[in-house]
């Protein structure tokens, strides 16, 4: 009988943990997207973000542009931004892609319209971060000779392709000659030229190609686009110990304070627009 | 003095201060740039596959004066592309064109995706 007793007490105790362990594990799935964000607004990051709460920036290029130029005012030399643009479709009245003559190998594969057609979309981006990001369980892998600084430095045309698509592009070039070719419908008189220096790999879709951020800029540029949408995300990575005082007096003449929201209803900023955006540090 | 000698001497002075009112105004001409006839050539040198140097020669004559003088400036500039269209490549999932630069006449062919199999 006190056997009985014990053996039911103990069972009690693991259903409980098991329901404990199912509802922490449900609470997690649920709220990760809230967690992540959590994590992204520490001390050493400053997050701009839509006040309306959208996902995406979609903000001015000008923006970056008097960041990037008040830069080194600012902010020192070791903090970095990161941005990206939102996604531009490949297509017959979007962006087109191809390589020099010989470039492309494999072309009439059966698989070849599946796997390149697949390819939708192109990004500007000056950070790997932004891939693993939208990427599930993604990796990005360089190709010798080149690295992720390269890309971050944010000086040379270059591209990140996906893995799905290495298999057309033509092995027998050397790392230099294997450049890809962006051209925009909208953009007559324009190419542009990027070096392609990585690959990645993914669970999700292979259907982006990552163009440095100031290439993608240049081509969007050329269609005579106003780049009033262009910005996607922008982050600033600071180093700790430093005092960025003049950086958040700065950054709250174009962005709201995410602290004292209220603060800015009503009013413009400097480049008279209402405050549409905010930092959150 | 002869008649013929005094014509001459008049004719010297006559030219001598004509030259000097030319010498004078020319000297004091504002070239004013609503005077300025300005003859501009661009030639271009291929650079790399991004990049034209770009050579603007002006040649600008003063219409009061006609001074002239030469001026050169120098600049990196995009290609300026053309595209040529070559056709489906039978049998492939590419589009052949042919890109010349309108400016330096750089020219490189390309293959570039194309959703359809021909």
């Amino acid at each position: 009988m006190e056997k009985d007793k014990k053996v039911k007490k103990n069972l009690w105790i693991l259903i409980i943990c098991i329901i404990v362990v199912v509802l922490v594990a449900t609470a997690l799935i649920v709220f990760r997207d809230e967690l992540f964000k959590q994590k992204k607004s520490n001390n050493n990051l400053i997050v701009i973000e839509r006040i309306d709460g959208q996902d995406s920036l979609r903000m001015p290029q000008q923006y970056l542009d008097k960041i990037l130029m008040d830069k080194s005012f600012y902010i020192d030399e070791n903090a970095s931004i990161s941005m990206s643009s939102v996604e531009f479709e490949i297509g017959e009245e979007g962006i087109k892609w191809g390589m020099d003559q010989g470039g492309l190998v494999n072309t009439a594969d059966k698989d070849a319209i599946e796997i390149l057609g697949g390819i939708k979309y192109c990004k500007g981006i000056s950070d790997m971060n932004v891939i693993v990001t939208e990427k599930k369980n993604s990796s990005v892998e360089f190709y010798e000779g080149y690295s992720a600084e390269m890309f971050m430095n944010n000086r040379e045309d270059y591209v990140i392709i996906p893995s799905s698509m290495s298999k057309f592009i033509n092995e027998n070039l050397a790392p230099e000659e294997k450049r890809m070719i962006l051209r925009h419908s909208a953009a007559s008189g324009y190419l542009g030229f990027c070096t392609i220096i990585g690959e990645y790999t993914t669970k999700d879709e292979y259907d982006t190609i990552y163009v440095s951020y100031s290439s993608m800029a240049s081509l969007i540029k050329a269609t005579n686009n106003d780049m009033s949408e262009y910005v996607d995300t922008l982050e600033i990575k600071l180093n700790e110990g430093k005092d960025y005082t003049k950086l958040i007096e700065y950054l709250s003449t174009y962005f709201a304070d995410a602290n004292s929201l209220e603060k800015y209803e009503g009013k413009t900023n400097r480049f008279d627009d209402p405050y549409m955006y905010q930092f959150v540090h | 003095m002869k008649k013929t000698n005094k014509l001459v001497l008049c004719i010297l002075i006559i030219a001598l201060i004509t030259i000097s009112s030319i010498t004078a105004y020319t000297a004091m001409c504002s070239h004013g740039q609503e005077y300025w006839d300005i003859v501009e050539t661009k030639t271009y040198q291929y650079i790399d596959p991004g990049i034209c140097y770009e050579t603007t020669h002006w040649d600008i004559e003063c219409k009061l004066c006609g001074e002239i003088w030469a001026f050169e400036s120098y600049r990196m500039t995009s290609h300026n592309w053309i595209c040529e269209d070559f056709g489906h490549i039978p049998g492939e999932t590419l589009h052949r064109y042919k890109n010349t630069c309108t400016q330096c006449g750089y020219s490189i062919i390309t293959d570039e995706f194309c959703s359809l199999l021909h």
